[in-house]
């Protein structure tokens, strides 16, 4: 869209390129090179502190990466503030849900749905058939928050929250949407309505998910990455990364550390 | 805001209406009987057993109680109080009187700033329907109490302390009085010592940055500058400043004598700081530069003050009779006070004993918005504890000044010593009218003799 | 949820009427005045009571604004407000007629000069906006009294365009002198206060007053979400140079004058003093406490507590007060009526509770599903949020 002709075979959505991120003496993410096709279904797993968060950081703009080069659907975006990868249609959710306390559900949809139009500093109010409102009623049932609409967000339950993080997110109209650890705290129910409310999701979004859980992880995912302490270790279609024998070391090895120790 | 919220704050704003009508019930305050004790000293004269109407007259006072002139504040009060209990004190009696009719006071503070002021003297002349207000204290304060004297034409303004010029010079108003002398009056005779017994004919100077230093510069350059001397720099700092570096490294080298006027901390920072320098001029000083507070401060700059010349409507020194009787009623009056009573009680004290004087001639009458008792009070002449007090036409007191040296007594402490006095002087410090001295407001740039 | 819709639109209704009526009662306040005062009086209480109350109600409304929606406790209010006061004077006096030799002065009349005045405090309200705000916490407030303390210096010390210490003298409103036609003035400035209290409570239920609130719970949400979270930061603090400026105009109007004083440091403490004994979290309470500050500050000195006057020591008296309001009310007074308000209902209510329910289960959740207000976690508009916000409008 941005870059490219028609001839050309489409942007990637998400293209890194040698992207690394040192915290001090920390090395946090290492050359880190990945390519996430438009309309791909993409999760990255890995133990704790594999980078995974980072890389979502450095993806969304939180802070910019030590070395290497971020594309988006083929727009360098590798120093570009957060605000403007957004309006580029990049969305995320985050592992601590990051939520507006003090407003209400519909007032924190509105926000999310308007943050990517312009109008931002508006100082009328919208009429209740203003198109930002009617999207945000939508998105709300979407996330299944349409009975907690006006509710105040501190009121809301953990899932709901969650459901809520999610919400805002797709309320940007993403292209690209980024999922930290969406089913993290959730109730077995509630995970399959993630995974119901992730595999309904149009494919001209474009869906990258970190996920502890491989159950979630696996059911939506087209390819799967798996990183280890900064660096990406494997990648290939669920069906392959569950029979990795790096990935089971690294999963079990993990989990079964604890016994070792 | 809900519902719930705004019938509450009904609630609350009928507790406030309360609370603020017991508050006004009660804002006249009497005079405390302890404070002047029948056996001390007797008053210097006691009002005519005139025959008053029984009325109560009410006296507002208005000083500065917060901020860099709090401590003069409360000797303005003193002031007030002291004439009261001198001129209104009746054998027996409890309280002020006039013959039948009681005299109240009700105080407020400011804080030298002329919003504040302004506020409370609205508060005492409109709330609490004061007749007479006496006050403010401090230059600008009495520069905004002119504006809004003309605007209550039935209520009668006496003058606290403030002595900035256009109070009464330019543009007075009609209802305000001014038995105090202003501050170039503060200033009459020094310019003339400095240059002709002095030998001083080159001076800088450095004072602070408002109408009462202006115009204390002013008292002195018209002397000066007539007399053919040259003030070949001006430094203005804004009041309360603590760091003299660029100031001090700034002024020239090349003068007799540099002229400060600055009050109290202000005084002793820019004298230690002007000392540590290396500093040698001789000073001329304003009248609150080397009064007793920094005199006593006892720095190590105490020594270069030697021999610095300064003026004064007041003198620690004095020795006329009516001024010991003064001094022996203050210190009697207020064992808590200053160890003599400074310019301020004194410029408050003859506001209030011209305020009685006028009463007293029209037996407390304030009828007729007032009209007979401001006549009145234009003609009041009495003698103060410094001298006679009269008022021209602008209705601004005609009165006395001292020129003093600093000079170390025999216990090695610094007192200023007086050289000479001079009575009954008026405003224009005798300039004629049509002096181009005149022709201008004082300010930051007038007068000018480089 | 049916019950709740009933007793929501009852609560609306009051909404509508209490508001109406406290506007009533400030409207017939000065025309009842004289029925209890003498003149002089009436002349005093309807304009260094009711109006300065006024008027310092609306530059505490704008840190209220600021601290409530913005989270930013900004010290720089009564400088902006002083800043369009002094901008008010520079526009409506000429040179020839200041004390000072000002060398700048434009004569026009007070309206227009107001609006210039306002123009100029919103943009000098966004640009202490775009210096402070990049700074947050301790920091935040350190500056923003930087700014105060740097501008009460440079009018005390500018002679060519703020009159140095004298300032300048003989501005009028365009109702006049406010001595000559009191009442006139004083509906002035109760139109100014509710057009600024209710043009407020309009914002913040528009995109740009979300925003605002948003930002003060969560900045780096809306960078993800897209917003520009400086930008509005340097928003907010505009309006609140908007408001403070309202309060600025009136102000000099109301002396006819300015000078430093009007911007040194105790008018800034003043400010916050009046915001906290109304209630930081609540914009009424900005009036409230301007109320009480100005009726505390005229009758402290009349003050006699068992034969001991304060006249002369009327701060310390003032300052016991606030320590006592504080320590009594830490959300300040209109925080302390609702908070009391609450829980005297919640009381009510789980007494009841046991009897109706026929168990005592129904502890403080069930409290508050039944009551069907979450609990707010700011006090702003938050008993509520639903029909706060701007879903539901």
């Amino acid at each position: 869209m941005t870059v490219g002709s028609a001839a050309e075979a489409p942007a990637p959505a998400l293209q890194l390129q040698g992207v690394g991120r040192r915290f001090g003496a920390l090395q946090a993410l290492r050359d880190v090179t990945m390519e996430v096709a438009a309309g791909e279904r993409r999760a990255i797993l890995g133990p704790n502190g594999a980078g995974k968060t980072t890389l979502f950081n450095v993806v969304a703009g939180d802070f910019p990466p030590t070395s290497g080069t971020i594309r988006l659907y083929g727009t360098e975006v590798t120093h570009l503030q957060p605000h403007r990868r957004t309006r580029l249609g990049l969305t995320r959710t985050y592992q601590n849900s990051q939520l507006f306390m003090g407003l209400s559900v519909a007032d924190s949809l509105y926000l999310a749905g308007r943050g990517v139009r312009s109008g931002r500093f508006s100082m009328v109010r919208p009429r209740a058939s203003d198109p930002a409102l009617v999207h945000a009623r939508e998105v709300a049932d979407i996330v299944h928050l349409g009975d907690v609409y006006d509710r105040a967000v501190g009121s809301l339950s953990h899932g709901q929250q969650r459901q809520l993080e999610v919400g805002m997110a797709l309320a940007g109209r993403p292209r690209l949407l980024m999922l930290d650890e969406p089913a993290a705290g959730l109730s077995r129910g509630e995970r399959t309505m993630l995974t119901d409310l992730l595999r309904s999701l149009p494919r001209d979004i474009t869906i990258i998910l970190v996920e502890h859980d491989m159950d979630v992880a696996l059911a939506a995912a087209d390819r799967v990455t798996v990183m280890q302490e900064g660096s990406i270790v494997v990648e290939g279609t669920p069906d392959t990364i569950q029979a990795d024998q790096t990935v089971q070391d690294i999963y079990l090895g993990h989990s079964v550390g604890a016994h070792h120790g | 805001m809900t519902f719930a919220t705004t019938k509450k704050l009904a609630v609350l704003i009928a507790a406030t209406a309360i609370l603020a009508a017991a508050c006004s019930s009660g804002n006249a305050t009497t005079a405390p009987a302890s404070q002047a004790p029948a056996d001390s000293a007797a008053p210097a004269e006691s009002m005519a057993a005139a025959t008053c109407s029984g009325k109560t007259i009410k006296l507002g006072g208005l000083a500065t109680l917060e901020g860099p002139f709090a401590v003069p504040g409360q000797e303005g009060f003193r002031g007030i109080e002291q004439a009261l209990n001198d001129y209104a004190k009746v054998e027996g009696k409890e309280g002020w009187w006039l013959g039948d009719c009681e005299i109240t006071l009700t105080k407020e503070g400011s804080d030298a700033t002329p919003a504040v002021a302004l506020e409370k003297a609205k508060k005492l002349i409109e709330q609490d329907d004061v007749d007479i207000l006496i006050g403010p204290l401090s230059g600008d304060e009495g520069l905004a109490m002119k504006d809004y004297a003309k605007q209550v034409p039935d209520k009668t303004f006496v003058n606290g302390s403030s002595a900035a010029q256009d109070t009464t010079f330019r543009d007075p108003a009609p209802n305000f009085f001014r038995f105090s002398t202003d501050g170039a009056q503060w200033q009459a005779g020094l310019g003339k010592y400095a240059f002709d017994d002095k030998g001083y004919k080159k001076v800088a100077l450095v004072a602070e940055d408002y109408s009462f230093p202006y115009t204390q510069v002013g008292g002195f350059m018209y002397e000066f500058c007539e007399a053919g001397g040259k003030v070949v720099q001006k430094n203005w700092v804004p009041l309360g400043t603590k760091d003299y570096s660029a100031v001090v490294s700034n002024l020239p080298t090349d003068v007799d004598a540099i002229y400060v006027a600055l009050g109290g901390a202000d005084a002793v920072n820019f004298f230690t700081q002007y000392q540590a320098a290396g500093g040698k001029a001789k000073f001329i000083g304003g009248s609150i530069t080397v009064d007793q507070s920094v005199l006593a401060t006892e720095g190590a700059f105490a020594d270069s003050l030697v021999g610095t010349i300064t003026a004064s409507p007041t003198s620690d020194t004095a020795t006329e009779p009516a001024w010991l009787e003064y001094v022996k009623n203050y210190k009697a009056q207020f064992p808590d006070g200053l160890p003599y009573p400074g310019l301020f009680a004194l410029s408050y004290y003859n506001e209030t004993v011209g305020v009685l004087k006028g009463l007293e001639a029209v037996n407390g009458d304030l009828s007729g918005d007032q009209k007979a008792f401001m006549e009145a009070l234009a003609k009041v002449t009495f003698d103060g504890p410094t001298g006679p007090v009269s008022l021209d036409s602008n209705r601004q007191a005609i009165s006395s000044n001292y020129v003093s040296e600093i000079q170390k007594g025999a216990d090695g402490k610094l007192a200023a010593v007086v050289i000479s006095k001079v009575d009954n002087i008026p405003q224009t410090l005798g300039l004629p009218a049509d002096s181009p001295y005149l022709a201008q407001p004082v300010s930051r740039d007038f007068p000018d003799c480089p | 949820m049916s019950g709740m819709s009933s007793r929501m639109s009852g609560r609306a209704a009051r909404r509508a009427g209490l508001p109406a009526l406290g506007v009533a009662l400030l409207v017939l306040y000065p025309l009842v005045l004289p029925l209890l005062f003498s003149a002089n009086q009436a002349r005093y209480w309807t304009l260094s009571i009711g109006s300065n109350s006024l008027i310092l109600g609306v530059v505490a409304l704008s840190l209220i604004f600021m601290s409530g929606y913005g989270g930013m406790v900004s010290l720089a209010q009564a400088s902006l407000a002083g800043f369009a006061a002094y901008i008010v004077a520079i526009m409506n006096l000429l040179p020839s007629s200041t004390a000072t030799g000002a060398t700048i002065g434009f004569g026009w009349p007070p309206i227009p000069s107001a609006i210039v005045a306002l123009i100029l405090a919103t943009l000098a309200g966004a640009l202490v906006g775009a210096i402070a705000s990049r700074s947050s916490g301790i920091y935040f407030l350190m500056l923003t009294l930087a700014i105060a303390v740097g501008f009460f210096y440079v009018v005390l010390q500018n002679y060519e365009f703020f009159g140095g210490h004298i300032g300048f003298a003989q501005i009028l409103g365009p109702t006049g002198q406010p001595r000559a036609n009191p009442i006139a003035f004083y509906y002035m400035c109760l139109a100014v206060a509710v057009f600024a209290y209710l043009g407020l409570r309009y914002l913040v239920r528009t995109q740009l007053g979300l925003t605002f609130q948003a930002v003060r719970d969560n900045p780096r949400r809306m960078r993800a979400l897209g917003y520009r979270v400086s930008l509005h930061r340097i928003a907010i603090f505009a309006i609140g140079g908007f408001v403070a400026g309202l309060s600025g105009v009136l102000g000099v109007w109301y002396r006819g004058n300015i000078s430093p004083g009007v911007v040194d440091l105790s008018r800034t403490i003043d400010v916050l003093i009046i915001a906290v004994i109304g209630g930081l979290g609540y914009p009424v309470g900005a009036f409230i406490g301007a109320v009480i500050f100005v009726i505390l500050d005229v009758f402290a000195s009349s003050v006699e507590v068992f034969g001991f006057s304060f006249d002369e020591r009327f701060n310390t008296l003032i300052g016991l007060a606030f320590v006592v309001i504080v320590l009594v009310a830490p959300h300040g007074l209109v925080g302390l009526v609702d908070r009391g308000w609450k829980g005297t209902k919640r009381r009510l209510s789980s007494s009841r509770a046991p009897a109706t329910a026929g168990e005592a289960a129904a502890g403080p959740a069930g409290d508050a599903t039944e009551e069907g207000i979450p609990a707010p976690v700011d006090p702003i508009d938050q008993r509520d949020p639903g029909s706060t916000g701007i879903g539901n409008s």
